[in-house]
């Protein structure tokens, strides 16, 4: 499937090779490099990529970029593209985890920082020998075959250097598990160096057995990005919600888990009679009036039992150690949309433009948004611009050609608007603007857009043990546009 | 001490060196330890020197240490086909010895090293010791036995197959294990992939695709892919053997990882080929298969595009087993322009009567974009929708001359393209069009949409007010412009003539004059001759003006087709057998892409269904294609799938043949007639251009 992959600096270097099979002469990272990287400096900005698969004869680079790395994949004929993109993908988050200091790797905590923390090339090179491992080790012949943290664990030596470097991929900022780590990361150095690992753990691929915690906690995250799309006249053109459960957990033994969402009567495409009305195309409106939540689609991690959330509803697992990802889900109907945005903008002369945008909050007025900021474009070349606030802070950005209104805080059930007026030089024109849309950004804690909430959370175990649960709902701005 | 100072290139020398001061030492472990690093560094910056080592490093795997070892194996994966028979066969003594470690972690490694180096003595010693090794008692040795097994049938696929390696590799998909099972299906795939020396397929009956589907629920992510894989080496004998695998697997597109959703979903249409309806069998699969390829657009912008070009295949082929709302993929502003490509065919093949409003509106956004590319891939939607959906037509027309009064040129080349095509398809509806595309004129300058514009003037000169200025503007550069231009310029100056002839006549003789002495292509040199002969040669009958000259140029074209909702059932059929593929990317005959692929193709079976052409364009009562425009379709042609394209030259040589038997039928008889109003006017005139042209061909004749 893989016949080789590689690491690109920024420059065009390779910083990581490995040939998974014969086929690619090693010297194929040239054509990458001019094919690609070069033509790429010159259009500068990842977005000007026309196809993330280059096919060049029977060869195929599927590439990705991490941060300013690039990362690609060779491959022979014609093979599961999809397959070779979630490895590539899973592969940089598993370098992210295993090499980037925890605070900004665990994505559950904070997620802002996850997504500016990014692989570089001097991670890569300090760690060379375990990247190098860790390379040799998830994928046999080409074929990925486990890129599970605890699965490595048992057959990466290069720990025993680097002790950093697990320890720091499982310790949190929660110290009282500190000690814990300690303990079981000696008994891994231990058991790969001289005896060998316990086999492989009947089917749980992604838990290692054996783990102990004082104190047994889980952290369940419920985070949605809203995506909406608006037309001038605040009409909705498109609005669904991307939402994720994310988990971390701190459990002993191996735990069964169950969680059950909202009303798990009506989650989902369960509406077997209701699907045949549908067959007769978009008459859902009427059917989804109720209050309900309504899942599209979901998609879960590889421990949850599909069959059973297929025949009972019910997500049951045996939860990974440490950070995941439990599944991930999208709604499209019945949201609880935060915000509505109208905007007014005119041309009031040749080369003046008045804006004047309203904002109102559509959440209940008990809790806040943290962070609200509006990005108001103007085109080009303004030389004068008076903006006035009802409520926070209006600026404009000449560089950007931008004018960001910003809230620290902003709670439910208001409407607050803006005035402005932008002058443009001389030699600017309106007519040729494009017109970017206005963009919306913001976070709500304790709110969900789809209305998903977590109805019951059972953790069971042969030792029967107590555990501390939390539960967190958050929902912040996916793409909001508003169009003018 | 940070490793990074070890990542550089070394001389071997220098390696060596540091390695005799390592042994001076009484612990020699740590030193060799940083000098295998730095081998490891020169290893992945391809430092062919390293070669040099090769006795040295073999030395090392006497030292009991896990890490040393390792990183000797990398060592030896690497160079040892580069070295002698005499030096590399150094190591097999030590590789004899780890196979049969205690240590299955070592006994691993050692297969894993071993069996992938191609020297002969490697190969032959790898063939001694696979049969232990697939027996193993450890599940971790027996899945890299599997792969060690693939590796031999690159190495040597004969003995591979004399040593009945592949019937034991067979053995162990009936392991207890499901890692190893995937594993063993993954190994199997790459050696029924090959296509040199014998051909090999994988069969699964019933019994076994059952257990397989059974390991679904307990292996990871990349097993379950290699075991969706192989279910397509199950061929469905009953109707109810395809629905209970369908039945099994369908949960499996709600896993995290997009690559197993598409393979689901390949399967299922895989099996889908072997019930009848399936659409109506399990009427949820269509909405279920289209949410969760809808779900998967929330991945990272590879990962869509590649759902998206599914998507595509999916609604070419496969329209009534999957539903999508076509909201759900209008362009996000900042999508890269790769996705918004993409997207917008989907909301083309998407579009229907139904919702043509919302994606009109749509489109008129993204042609009012600055992304040029973008915003003339959406005016061309909009006019083949207009051609798709005849009710929807004239709002169509209106948003095209809506954008066309903006006056900004690029959307102007390409709206000329559309309303050419438009006229063609509802000759005389959208006559409004054209005098709002020809207040333009003077910028376009693009040559299809040149072709356009002069292929229109010809086509309705009767009712366009500044036709001759148009005309005269447009051939004025005539001896500078590609041969099609000069071709359609030819064309319509002699309808223009025919029509107009008081008009025509001095720009007629210029043009042909200029096609026959002044321009070097033999084919606008051949039409103008051609041209020549028949307005001169008629000169002589009295009856009607220029009679068979009108009948021959005056003619309509034959209709237009969307012709590219029509891909050869045979294409479509294997690409959907290859979803999620590279292939389905270019979405092109896989064979086309890539030459040594392995062919695939539905297997016959008694549930086979036949696959219809139409099937899915009537099925499901939202495609609204009129009959008339499948009339030409039914050959559909062999193209690969170049979306929204139309084939614009209008005068290929088979329209032609067709354009025959329209002259009776379609021809607008008021408007053409208008000309003979001044008979006498014309009959000199008439007279007088024969007699002008016949000179001319004298001329030429006696020049020759």
């Amino acid at each position: 499937m893989i016949t080789a992959l590689f690491v690109f600096d920024p420059k065009g270097d390779v910083i990581m090779s490995k040939i998974y099979k014969a086929g690619v002469k090693r010297n194929i990272s040239d054509v990458f490099r001019i094919q690609i990287i070069t033509s790429n400096g010159n259009s500068r900005g990842t977005s000007d990529l026309r196809s993330p698969v280059l096919t060049l004869g029977s060869t195929s680079f599927v590439y990705i970029k991490s941060g300013q790395l690039w990362i690609c994949a060779v491959t022979r004929s014609n093979q599961d593209c999809g397959a070779i993109m979630e490895f590539l993908y899973k592969l940089e988050q598993l370098l992210r985890t295993l090499l980037l200091p925890s605070s900004s790797a665990s994505s559950i905590t904070t997620s802002k920082s996850s997504q500016l923390a990014q692989l570089n090339e001097e991670l890569i090179t300090n760690n060379f020998n375990l990247v190098y491992e860790v390379l040799e080790e998830v994928v046999e012949f080409g074929y990925p075959t486990n890129l599970d943290l605890s699965y490595l664990k048992n057959y990466v030596t290069s720990v025993s250097s680097n002790d950093g470097l697990f320890k720091r991929s499982l310790s949190t900022d929660n110290s009282k598990i500190k000690e814990y780590t300690k303990d079981k990361f000696n008994s891994i150095t231990s058991s790969s160096s001289s005896v060998a690992p316990t086999s492989v753990p009947s089917h749980v691929t992604w838990r290692p057995n054996g783990i102990k915690y004082r104190r047994n906690e889980i952290f369940l995250n419920v985070e949605e990005s809203v995506n909406v799309l608006m037309s001038s006249q605040t009409e909705i053109l498109k609005a669904y919600v991307h939402g994720a459960i994310k988990m971390k957990t701190h459990l002993s033994g191996m735990p069964d888990c169950r969680i059950g969402l909202s009303d798990d009567g009506i989650i989902l495409n369960n509406n077997r009679q209701h699907d045949q009305d549908l067959i007769g195309f978009d008459d859902d409106m009427d059917s989804v009036n109720g209050t309900s939540t309504k899942l599209e689609d979901s998609k879960f991690h590889q421990c949850v039992e599909l069959d059973k959330f297929d025949s009972e509803r019910v997500i049951q697992f045996i939860p990974p150690d440490g950070e995941f990802q439990l599944m991930s889900y999208q709604a499209l109907h019945n949201l609880n949309l935060p915000f509505v945005v109208s905007p007014q903008i005119f041309e009031t002369g040749d080369r003046k433009l008045s804006y004047k945008i309203t904002i109102k909050s559509l959440y209940p007025s008990k809790i806040s948004a943290r962070d609200v900021s509006i990005t108001i474009p103007t085109p080009k070349g303004v030389v004068k611009n008076s903006t006035s606030a009802s409520s926070g802070k209006a600026k404009f950005h000449s560089e950007e050609n931008q004018v960001v209104w910003k809230f620290n805080k902003l709670f439910g059930l208001q409407e607050q608007f803006l005035t402005g007026e932008v002058e443009l030089a001389n030699e600017s024109n309106i007519v040729s603007w494009a017109r970017p849309p206005i963009k919306l950004n913001f976070n709500i804690d304790m709110f969900s857009s789809s209305g998903l909430t977590v109805k019951f959370l059972k953790v069971e175990e042969k030792s029967n043990y107590r555990t501390v649960k939390w539960v967190k709902y958050s929902t912040r701005a996916g793409s909001y546009e508003i169009r003018y | 001490m940070s490793e990074g100072k070890l990542f550089s290139k070394t001389k071997a020398s220098e390696l060596k060196a540091e390695l005799d001061q390592a042994f001076r030492k009484s612990k020699p472990q740590p030193r060799v330890k940083i000098v295998l690093k730095k081998v490891v560094a020169n290893i992945i910056l391809n430092n062919g020197e390293l070669v040099a080592l090769f006795p040295d490093i073999v030395q090392l795997m006497k030292l009991d240490d896990m890490e040393i070892r390792k990183s000797c194996f990398h060592y030896i994966a690497n160079y040892a086909h580069l070295v002698n028979h005499n030096v590399s066969g150094e190591a097999l003594p030590y590789f004899q010895r780890f196979v049969v470690d205690q240590n299955p972690v070592l006994r691993t490694l050692s297969l894993r090293t071993l069996s992938a180096v191609s020297s002969k003595q490697y190969v032959e010693l790898t063939f001694n010791v696979i049969e232990n090794s697939l027996q193993d008692q450890n599940p971790y040795v027996r899945k890299s036995a599997a792969y060690a097994v693939s590796k031999l049938y690159q190495h040597d696929p004969d003995r591979t197959i004399a040593l009945q390696l592949i019937d034991k590799l067979n053995e162990l998909l009936y392991d207890a294990d499901p890692v190893v099972v995937s594993n063993t299906l993954a190994a199997l795939s790459f050696i029924t992939e090959q296509q040199q020396g014998k051909v090999l397929t994988l069969t699964i009956d019933k019994n076994h695709a059952m257990t397989l589907v059974g390991f679904l629920a307990k292996t990871n992510e990349w097993s379950q892919i290699y075991i969706l894989n192989s279910l397509l080496s199950f061929i469905p004998q009953t109707q109810t053997d395809a629905l209970d695998i369908i039945d099994r697997i369908i949960p499996s597109l709600q896993h995290e990882n997009s690559a197993v959703v598409l393979d689901t979903i390949k399967c299922i249409i895989y099996l889908s080929n072997y019930v009848k309806a399936p659409e109506l069998v399990i009427p949820t699969l269509s909405k279920r298969l289209g949410s969760s390829l809808v779900s998967l657009l929330s991945k990272k912008p590879e990962i869509q595009f590649l759902v998206l070009r599914n998507v595509i295949l999916l609604l070419l082929g496969k329209r009534g087993l999957c539903q999508f709302d076509v909201e759900l993929f209008f362009c996000k502003y900042d999508d890269p322009i790769f996705i918004k490509d993409t997207k917008l065919e989907i909301i083309y093949l998407l579009a229907n009567e139904k919702n043509a409003n919302v994606v009109l509106r749509e489109l008129e956004e993204y042609a009012t974009e600055v992304d040029v590319p973008m915003a003339r891939k959406a005016i061309r939607a909009i006019g083949n929708l207009a051609v798709k959906l005849p009710s929807s037509s004239i709002h169509c027309v209106e948003v095209i001359t809506d954008l066309i009064s903006n006056g900004i040129t690029y959307i102007l080349q390409e709206s000329a393209i559309v309303i050419k095509n438009i006229l063609r398809k509802y000759p005389g509806k959208f006559n409004f069009a054209i005098p709002e595309l020809l207040n333009h004129y003077k910028l376009i300058d693009e040559p299809d949409s040149k072709i356009a514009v002069i292929w229109i003037i010809g086509q309705y000169c009767e009712v366009i007010d500044k036709c001759n200025t148009a005309l005269e503007f447009l051939i004025s550069t005539f001896k500078d412009e590609p041969t099609e231009v000069q071709l359609a310029s030819l064309t319509t100056v002699a309808k223009y003539y025919l029509k107009v002839p008081e008009k025509g006549e001095q720009m007629m003789l210029k043009v042909l004059q200029w096609a026959t002495e002044e321009v070097d292509n033999p084919d606008v040199r051949d039409r103008g001759f051609f041209y020549w002969r028949l307005l001169s040669s008629n000169a002589s009958a009295a009856t009607d003006f220029q009679v068979n000259a009108k009948r021959i140029i005056l003619n309509n074209d034959p209709f237009i087709v969307t012709d590219n909702d029509n891909i050869d059932p045979a294409i479509l059929e294997e690409l959907e057998l290859n979803i999620g593929s590279l292939a389905s990317i270019y979405l092109k005959p896989v064979q086309l892409v890539f030459r040594l692929t392995k062919r695939k193709q539905l297997t016959k079976s008694p549930a086979l269904q036949p696959r219809t052409i139409h099937e899915n364009r009537y099925g499901n009562g939202d495609s609204n294609e009129n009959i008339d425009d499948i009339e030409y379709a039914s050959s559909p042609p062999k193209v690969p799938p170049s979306r929204l394209k139309y084939s614009r030259d209008d005068r290929s040589p088979s329209s032609s043949s067709r354009s025959k038997f329209n002259i009776s039928q379609h021809r607008p008889s008021s408007t053409s007639d208008t000309s003979y109003d001044n008979e006498s006017t014309e009959e000199s005139a008439k007279e007088s251009f024969a007699k002008k042209l016949s000179r001319k061909a004298s001329f030429l004749g006696r020049k020759k």
